[in-house]
């Protein structure tokens, strides 16, 4: 009995130890379990914090660093070299032009402006050979932005931009040697998220954008900001809408949506799974996507590793405006001459004949005599025109805008649709988003007064040429001059405009303030019983337009001339 | 007197069982502590850097990386402090460093406050292109 009650009591005391230590030892199970849970769910937390960053280092990286390089033998590519740069404008000619996704809508906008040009000039009918140029523009463009698509979705291009954040960023609750990678495989995805949202490419002033005449833009092309607070700066623009076909000579062009200074940002997979290609349809047949997805790991050697997603959406925060930053219009001024004119064999307002060879003059007040015109009047031996008549009152002093628009003015509204025509190719050329030219500025460049000695140096024929020297700004000089404010035009000046010329104002006429006596030297047996003399003024102005293909966008031709009347008549005695 | 001998060693059996389990609970809540303090420390060193990463230049991203980590400073009877070692606004990354100073909630002799540092690189989304 004894022996039973100390067995009793042994066990007693060794049942409280066991349960004791079994009780220390699930303590320590469950707390170790529970520090290794909180060291799993922080290293899937780490895991997840590089992946963030990797993502959003290959949306930004992808903006600049997956490029194409244009070839400058092929023209059809050359025409954009001036548009592979994030600067607005440059004042050096672009040899070595590569276009990425930042750039890329830029290339789309010039060569839709082209074929908006070449649209434009088919309405007039003169398009040229505008609108071959304009279509090998577009299929130029095309290429270009197919050969950017299949590099940004080609996820082996993505994922050094990746790993070179992933890396960096501490996974140490995994283990302190371990890096986050990318993890090739299905989980790297593009997709096309804030369709019909504005690009970065902004449009010249509002509707309808300061576009060539005989040309409209269809309102579905253009967008106002989509964001739901517009930055101020922004209130008022309008750009061009992303992932919508807008059309222009015949062809669908396209733009990739950035809303307007939003940063790259996260994404959820559920928006941009709704807008990737295969589930939500886009007619663009070889997009470029703006949103990217892709997938990391975190591996111990020999040890369990964590993955992890992330989406994110790009955006280069740089607005450009559709221009063509390298491109001029010529205004030619045809060599000014004084013409003779003799009624031969009747009376005015009958038509008179022209005898004698015309007199060139210049921008300085000329004196000019006519030879005599035999039996240039009825029963006259001869008529002579008074001598030294007085021309060229008509514009001296005066601006290239007067010379181009004021009078004589013609009775068709012709001088309206040059300043249409130019008040256009000006805002083309404009470069700075929300910068525009109205039409009240484009004839402030035009009367610039330090045009006025380079017209009056000399006679003949005389171009300037219009340009920006920064892109915010239009200038009008000589050529002599315009090359060092612009060494890009070096290369372009020689370039005529693709399309054919025609005359917008044809003839306008105005009397002149000429007032003479012929020498009136009778037939034989006659008397002079008419001698008047008189002058008049005439312009023509022509248009011949350029889509830009080869930087030229378009001739002004101005052609001035004096016809000075000379009426002597004879009775017989 | 056998009764009486039981209870005793029961006693004897009971606190020798509290001196191993109770310090085992509590180095296991100040290990516990640890993790949770260190997390606490990357997502405030993850938000400081993501913010900081987004400003066009180092001033506004110092200003933003501590408003970021302010909702973190609440007084709390763990943390000390928490606190922006190093910002570094790099041309394409930012580096965020910070230092969380804990209290260990069962401190042992020379292990009553604790420092963690926790690193986060972001890449620059904020600054702009100059035209």
């Amino acid at each position: 009995m004894k022996i039973r009650n100390a067995l009793i009591d042994k066990k007693r005391r060794g049942s409280a130890f066991v349960f004791g230590t079994g009780l220390a030892l699930v303590l320590v199970v469950l707390g170790v379990s529970f520090v290794f849970l909180m060291m799993y769910m922080g290293g899937q937390n780490e895991t997840k914090n590089a992946t963030d960053a990797g993502i959003l280092n290959t949306a930004k990286r992808a903006l600049d660093q997956i490029s194409i390089k244009l070839n400058v033998t092929d023209d059809s590519e050359k025409c954009f070299a001036d548009v592979c740069t994030d600067k607005n404008y440059d004042k050096l000619p672009n040899f070595l032009p590569e276009t990425n996704l930042r750039r890329i809508n830029r290339i789309w906008a010039k060569a839709l402006l082209m074929n908006i040009n070449a649209e434009a000039a088919q309405h007039d009918g003169n398009a040229g050979s505008g609108t071959n140029n304009a279509t090998s523009a577009y299929n130029s463009a095309k290429s270009i932005s197919d050969k950017l698509a299949d590099k940004l979705t080609n996820q082996g291009n993505l994922h050094g931009f990746f790993d070179e954040l992933s890396q960096q960023n501490s996974v140490r609750m995994i283990g302190t040697t371990v890096q986050v990678k990318s993890l090739p495989g299905a989980n790297w995805q593009t997709s096309e998220m804030d369709r019909q949202d504005e690009s970065n490419i902004v449009l010249s002033g509002s509707s309808p954008f300061n576009l060539p005449p005989g040309f409209t833009l269809n309102a579905a092309a253009s967008t106002k900001c989509a964001r739901p607070n517009v930055p101020a700066n922004a209130q008022n623009w309008f750009f061009l809408k992303g992932y919508q076909p807008i059309s222009a000579n015949g062809h669908d062009f396209w733009q990739v949506p950035f809303q307007y200074d939003q940063k790259p940002h996260l994404v959820s997979k559920s928006i941009f799974d709704s807008d990737k290609v295969a589930n939500k349809a886009l007619a663009w047949d070889k997009p470029i996507p703006n949103a990217y997805s892709a997938e990391g790991q975190a591996l111990k050697a020999g040890a369990y590793g964590e993955k992890a997603m992330s989406w994110a959406l790009s955006n280069p925060r740089q607005p450009f405006k559709m221009c063509m930053p390298h491109s001029f219009v010529k205004i030619h001024l045809d060599d000014m001459k004084a013409h003779f004119y003799f009624y031969p064999f009747d009376f005015p307002p009958l038509p008179a004949i022209e005898f004698g060879p015309a007199i060139s003059y210049g921008y300085l007040t000329d004196t000019v005599s006519g030879a005599p015109m035999p039996a240039g009047g009825i029963l006259c031996a001869t008529v002579t025109p008074q001598a030294s008549q007085l021309v060229g009152t008509d514009v001296v002093g005066r601006t290239l805008n007067q010379i181009i628009f004021s009078i004589p003015t013609s009775f068709g509204g012709g001088e309206s649709k040059i300043e249409a025509y130019l008040t256009n190719r000006m805002n083309e050329m404009i470069c700075e988003p929300g910068v525009t030219m109205s039409t009240s500025d484009m004839h402030n460049v035009l009367s610039a007064p330090e045009i006025i000695p380079f017209l009056a140096a000399g006679k003949g024929e005389k171009d300037f040429y219009v340009f920006s020297t920064d892109g915010k700004t239009i200038r009008c000089l000589p050529d002599y001059l315009a090359f060092p404010l612009a060494p890009w035009l070096a290369t372009e000046i020689s370039h005529d405009p693709d399309g054919t010329e025609s005359k917008i104002v044809n003839d306008a006429e105005s009397p002149a303030p000429m007032f003479s006596t012929p020498i009136v030297v009778p037939d034989p047996f006659c008397t002079p019983f008419m001698q008047v003399g008189w002058g008049s003024w005439h312009k023509d102005v022509a248009w011949r337009p350029g889509t830009g293909y080869n930087s030229c966008l378009g001739t002004v031709r101005v052609k001035r001339w004096t016809e000075i009347m000379s009426w002597g008549a004879c009775n017989p005695l | 007197m056998r009764k009486r001998a039981a209870r005793g060693s029961s006693f004897i059996e009971a606190i020798c069982i509290a001196t191993v389990l109770i310090p085992i609970t509590l180095v296991l809540l100040d290990c516990i502590t640890i993790v949770i303090a260190n997390s606490m420390n990357d997502t405030a060193a993850k938000n400081a850097a993501r913010a900081a990463a987004s400003q066009e230049d180092g001033g506004n991203a110092a200003l933003a990386a501590e408003k970021a980590i302010a909702p973190f400073k609440k007084p709390s009877p763990i943390i000390n402090s928490l606190s922006i070692k190093e910002l570094a606004y790099g041309a394409d990354t930012v580096s965020c460093t910070t230092t969380i100073d804990i209290h260990l909630p069962m401190p042992f002799p020379g292990y009553t406050n604790l420092k963690f540092d926790a690193k986060d690189i972001e890449p620059i989304v904020g600054k702009k292109v100059n035209p």
